[in-house]
């Protein structure tokens, strides 16, 4: 049987072997994708044995470092399932995208998206805290070598932002995942299930810090800025499509079940910040010059919902903000691939120079309305059923939370709107002419439509998703609503 | 052959580890901080030679011996800087030669 | 015979996906047929399904069932279900056939367009969404639906998306709408969280659980929604400025469909209404505010459409008083003879439009009569309908609503039948004031030049263009007949059971006074609008009132609610947004990790650089102080 091991294991060994050998940019880049999509496949097998009632499934549990008690212990549950697959999607499209949109990319770039891959499943499915700590922290080093070495021209600065926020979370989370390792009752052991509830309120706020940083929730979201205007079109859409997830995932699936006392007790003040940067991301993503400040600041809109949907402590919040970051994870990458298309064809991405994009290109307006109104929640959308959870769970939490909350949806059109009017529609940017192809073509399209089509799947029948999230997002933040008064 | 009591070796020891001391704190010729190093170092092996023969064991030997190759070659460095700094004419003087200061 | 309402809700998304895949690769014209086609089989399917549905006995005619489980998480569940009953009927026929008519209609009015097939497109997905909302079996999916028609409505009004001003008012149409949608999600979570369930047959059957103070919030909330869809106080804003978008597209969203949907919202919902008394004599509030307010905006514009557009704001106002006033049956009858007589009106602006070249001014018209008789006999059977003049269909349906307003007697609805009797005036006075200075007297310069030029080449239009202007001439002459006061009782025989709590019918003689009334008003209107239009030339000065400037200005600016909308919304949130971005958010984020961290190290750095000083000797002197304070330690702590 195929487990989890063996799908990180292919995006890690294949990851590793395209970055150091020296391969020209076509073989390394079919490699890649060939690996990429070899997890694609396992993932697609996941999902149809998955079963909802089976708790942790296709997972391997052995000793890995006997000495400290630290263990490969993997498993997917349901929320596990939603995001590893999601994470599978955006980064073939995103290998894609950069195999058949760039002309100038290095080998070894597709590499390193693979191992970020690898990282990200590790985070995704790690029962051991030393081993979720491995991918967690991992997962920043192909990334900040993607962004240092291939970014934009501020690359040092962007570089900088990052080390200097994402450092101070995970090391102080490593002191913490540390304490609670060799503070075991029966000697070191790092598996999370022998950390529930026995971790102090410091080691809750480092870990919650760090998660608050990755995710990013307001005020912590600074590095997140130069991080995507920097990178490239392909890595930005893993950064802000899935990378970011590893943090609201984390606060679901670590966070919560971890510490379900501190968790229920702290939960209205993740709450009021999740509600603040809802607002605030919204506000900033309206006055954004770019399409790139744009989709930045409306993913820290959303991934502040996703935060308050978890600290709604419930059911339908839980489900809810899985679902929501499976939504914002397709979105914003094709929104990052879409945008980065326009913005490296043209040299640049100011909505001053780009505008007016839907004249004679028909495909790219079809693509950009399709992604734009999936990422307004239009009703009917797969994120519209997301945040109808998330608001629903906010409303029979406390009416006015699900009423304050449910304003974002004004604001979430506004900003859309405008990002939409400003690329597709009105007078066409003087830059707009230099476009060669006019028009989307096959290698980026093919590199986008599946993004594109995961959404509208998700928007047809949403409830074969939630359904398979449901249980284990309820068990996740059981223990912590039973806390609760 | 009369034998002499630890206390006399350690003794020796201590003034040894004070010459040297002083002159590296006192000399600026690169040449007798060296020098004075050398006499440190030959102090800390008295001491152990001499605490080994009291214990009986030939661990502190074995240290002495490790220290004497360590000293060679520390030794080796310091006069390869002092001569390569003599062929560039420069100041042989210690509290010149700060360039490296932060 | 559900599976006909299934056939008539996928037809029109089989024909937008079609439009979609093919886009280029079909001839234009073929687009135009495609979406035509599919519009028409669905109106056979809706009829089919409707004539099944009067085949059954009345207590058989609420028909619901589930294709899939859409949505799902813990004991929340929501099914893709519709609900067949006589209401959803009637909004069947009326968007599947003024649907098709306008389809047709575009295929001769927007020959030329390059955007041919993307709007064909868009139309299909329009009356998608719209029958998702009528069909619908639970709030999530009306919500669906009407989100969805949000959406098409935005992309139609901005459909010429070069025009900036188009694009403006698709963007605030499409927010406005919006804050609607929130008003139903929030009421959605109200009714789950109090209810349990979200499907019609499941929250009527509990509905009389709800205390009244829950029931009011709850309508109240779907009321925001139902507000802004039908572009009533104080969310209308959008709707003369979505004129912006091809005339087609208002007839058929903004006079025909989906400006009503808020109209069928609150009869849908008329269990939860009918234990919300409060929230009822809102919906009258709203309701005679807007006729006025809206019916003496109409009076001062200028520009076709826009007048066209208030009228509709107004007529959908007396379709909330029927609706508040519980007679059910009244507002949805005028929302039925409306669609015919509006977008009649507005098919018929659009042969004007289209002869004139897109002018849309009345100003530049004038004497249109001469050489445009046909579109000028339909647009005056409209106006007529319009002003309620007998035996034309629009009298009857709004004598209906006043009349029940006479029989239902409180004092609220004393106020209602007067002002709807106002408003019956001021509908003369602006229907024919704009019969009169396009149609007749002297032509204006600008018609002069074309108008004859372009008649004499391709007559009044294409015959795609006259034939639907032809059947909604007739639909809006007879439909009125349906419900002939003291004669015919189609109508509310129809949709009496729809009701469980009853609804309010007037008696014969109560409706006759009523039209008397009524008709007596409309005509002294159109005397009035002739007094100050018909003679003499359509110079500016005229189409004022005359007196009351401040009056006048008033109108012209629409009673300053969108300035105030400006100041008190737009420039507050634009002003935050950009003070915050160039102020707080940006400096923060920069200075957090580089100036904060960086000062904060650069500081260490300079304290501690004094003993940095590169004197080797010194270093030593620090080392052996060191390690002489060590040694010291250690002796003091041995002993």
């Amino acid at each position: 049987m195929i487990t989890i091991s063996w799908l990180i294991g292919v995006a890690a060994i294949v990851g590793l072997l395209v970055t150091v050998l020296p391969f020209s940019r076509r073989a390394g880049g079919y490699l890649a994708l060939l690996g990429s999509l070899a997890v694609l496949g396992g993932v697609i097998g996941f999902i149809y044995r998955f079963e909802p009632s089976a708790g942790y499934q296709f997972g391997d549990d052995v000793a890995w470092i006997p000495q400290l008690g630290i263990r490969w212990d993997v498993a997917v549950d349901g929320v596990s399932l939603a995001m590893i697959a999601v994470t599978a999607l955006v980064t073939a499209c995103a290998i894609g995208y950069g195999l058949w949109a760039g002309r100038d990319r290095n080998h070894a770039t597709y590499g390193l998206l693979l191992l970020t891959e690898a990282f990200l499943l590790l985070v995704f499915s790690a029962r051991d805290l030393f081993a979720f700590y491995v991918g967690f922290e991992g997962m920043l080093i192909p990334l900040l070598i993607l962004l240092a070495i291939w970014g934009g021209a501020e690359r040092r600065q962007a570089v900088v932002q990052v080390v200097a926020y994402t450092a101070l979370g995970t090391l102080l989370m490593l002191v913490g995942i540390l304490y609670l390792g060799l503070t075991a009752p029966d000697g070191p052991s790092f598996a999370m299930a022998d950390a529930v509830g026995r971790g102090p309120d410091w080691v809750f706020w480092v870990f919650a810090l760090a998660f608050a940083i990755k995710s990013p929730l307001f005020p912590l979201h600074g590095w997140v800025m130069p991080a995507y205007r920097q990178s490239s079109p392909e890595v930005a859409a893993v950064l802000s499509g899935i990378a970011s997830k590893a943090g609201g995932y984390a606060f679901l699936a670590v966070l919560v079940p971890l510490f379900p006392e501190q968790a229920s007790r702290f939960a209205w003040l993740f709450i009021a910040l999740g509600l603040v940067g809802f607002m605030w991301g919204a506000l900033l993503a309206f006055r954004q010059p770019d399409s790139r400040g744009v989709i930045a600041y409306s993913s820290i809109a959303q991934m502040s919902f996703v935060v308050l949907g978890v600290f709604l402590l419930s059911d339908l919040g839980a489900t809810g903000a899985t679902f929501q970051m499976v939504n914002h994870a397709l979105i914003s990458a094709a929104l990052f691939l879409l945008a980065g298309w326009a913005e490296t064809k043209a040299g640049s991405g100011a909505f001053a120079h780009l505008g007016g994009l839907a004249r004679n290109r028909p495909i790219l307006a079809t693509v950009v309305l399709i992604v734009g109104m999936a990422a307004l929640a239009v009703p009917g959308s797969s994120l519209f059923a997301s945040e109808f959870l998330i608001l629903l769970g906010a409303f029979a939490e406390a009416w006015w939370l699900g009423a304050i909350a449910a304003v974002g949806i004004v604001l979430a059109a506004m900003y859309m709107l405008r990002w939409i009017s400003a690329v597709l529609h009105e007078r066409e940017g003087d830059l707009v002419g230099s476009l060669r192809p006019p028009d989307l073509r096959s290698g980026a399209l093919v590199a986008i439509v599946p993004l594109v089509l995961a959404l509208v799947l998700l928007s047809v029948a949403p409830a074969q998703l939630t359904e398979r999230i449901d249980r284990s997002a309820q068990a996740l933040v059981a223990a912590a609503e039973e806390v609760a008064p | 052959m009369t034998s002499v009591g630890l206390p006399v070796y350690l003794g020796l020891s201590a003034i040894l580890m004070t010459i040297g001391l002083i002159g590296v704190l006192l000399r600026r010729s690169p040449l007798t901080t060296l020098l004075s190093l050398e006499v440190m170092l030959n102090s800390v092996n008295l001491t152990l030679v001499a605490f080994a023969r009291q214990v009986g064991g030939t661990d502190g030997q074995v240290f002495a011996l490790v220290v004497m190759g360590i000293a060679a070659a520390e030794v080796v460095v310091g006069l390869g800087l002092v001569v390569a700094m003599t062929r560039r004419e420069m100041v042989l003087d210690t509290d010149e030669l700060r360039t490296l200061r932060g | 015979m559900t599976e006909l309402v299934w056939i008539s809700l996928a037809l029109p998304l089989a024909g937008f996906l079609a439009l979609l895949v093919l886009g280029t690769r079909l001839p234009a014209r073929g687009a135009g047929w495609i979406g035509s086609l599919v519009m028409l089989a669905a109106f056979v399917a809706a009829a089919a399904a409707t004539i099944m549905l009067a085949g059954k006995p009345e207590e058989q005619r609420q028909v619901s069932q589930v294709a899939w489980t859409w949505l799902q998480a813990g004991n929340f569940s929501v099914g893709l279900d519709i609900w067949f009953d006589e209401l959803t009927a009637v909004m069947l026929l009326v968007v599947t056939g003024i649907g098709f008519l306008i389809h047709v209609f575009s295929v001769g009015y927007m020959q030329g367009d390059g955007q041919y097939r993307r709007f064909f497109a868009y139309l299909n997905l329009f009356v998608f969404s719209m029958l998702m909302l009528v069909v619908s079996g639970n709030l999530v999916l009306l919500l669906v639906g009407w989100g969805l028609v949000g959406l098409s409505s935005y992309l139609l009004i901005g459909f010429w998306h070069e025009k900036a001003s188009a694009v403006k008012a698709a963007k605030k149409a499409f927010v406005m709408n919006a804050i609607g949608d929130v008003g139903i999600a929030v009421g959605a979570f109200l009714l789950f969280v109090e209810l349990g369930t979200l499907t019609y047959g499941g929250m009527f059957a509990r509905a009389a659980e709800l205390d009244t103070a829950t029931a009011t919030i709850a309508c109240l909330l779907l009321l925001v929604g139902a507000v802004a869809k039908s572009a009533q106080l104080p969310l209308h804003t959008w709707l003369p400025d979505a004129m912006e978008g091809p005339t087609p597209v208002s007839a058929l969203i903004h006079a025909a469909t989906m400006v009503t949907a808020g109209v069928y919202l609150i009869a849908r919902f008329n269990p939860l209404f009918a234990e919300a008394p409060y929230a009822l004599d809102t919906v009258i509030v709203i309701g005679v505010l807007g006729l006025l307010m809206a019916g003496a905006i109409a009076v001062v514009q200028t520009d076709i459409k826009r007048i066209i557009a208030f009228s509709t704001m107004s007529q959908i106002a007396y379709m909330f008083v029927g609706v508040g006033l519980s007679a059910y049956w009244a507002g949805i009858f005028h929302l039925f003879t409306h669609a015919f007589f509006k977008a009649l009106l507005f098919m018929g602006a659009g042969l004007v439009i289209h002869a004139l070249h897109g002018e849309q001014d009345i100003r530049n018209m004038g004497g249109l009569k001469r050489v445009m008789p046909k579109t000028w006999f339909c647009m005056l059977i409209g106006a007529l309908a319009l002003v309620g003049i007998f035996p034309f269909s629009g009298g009857f349906s709004k004598d209906a609503i006043l009349s029940s307003a006479l029989h239902v007697g409180t004092p609220l609805a004393w106020v209602a039948y007067i002002a709807g009797l106002v408003g019956a005036l001021l509908t003369g006075i602006y229907t024919f004031r704009l019969m009169f200075l396009v149609f007749h007297g002297r032509m204006s310069p600008y018609a002069e030049k074309v108008a004859p030029h372009a008649v004499e080449h391709h007559g009044e239009g294409p015959r795609t263009m006259l034939w639907p202007v032809y059947i909604l001439t007739i639909g809006a002459a007879v439909t009125g007949l349906l419900q002939i006061p003291g004669v015919t009782h189609v109508f509310f025989d129809w949709l009496d059971p729809i009701a469980p709590g009853g609804m309010v019918e007037p008696s014969a003689p109560q409706e006759w006074l009523t039209t008397g009334i009524a008709v007596t008003l409309g005509l002294v209107g159109i005397a009035i609008a002739a007094h100050l239009y018909l003679r003499g030339s359509a110079a500016t000065d005229q189409i004022r009132l005359g007196r009351g400037r401040l009056i006048a200005h008033a109108l012209e600016r629409r009673v300053y609610w969108d300035d105030l909308y400006e100041v008190v919304f737009e420039r507050p949130a634009a002003w935050a947004a950009a003070f915050l971005r160039r102020d707080v958010d940006g400096p923060a984020a920069r200075w957090l990790p580089l100036d904060g961290a960086g000062t904060l190290t650069a500081f260490l750095g300079r304290t501690f650089n004094v003993v940095e000083n590169g004197v080797v000797r010194s270093y030593a002197l620090v080392f052996a102080l060191g390690v002489g304070g060590l040694l010291l330690y250690l002796l003091v702590r041995g002993a």
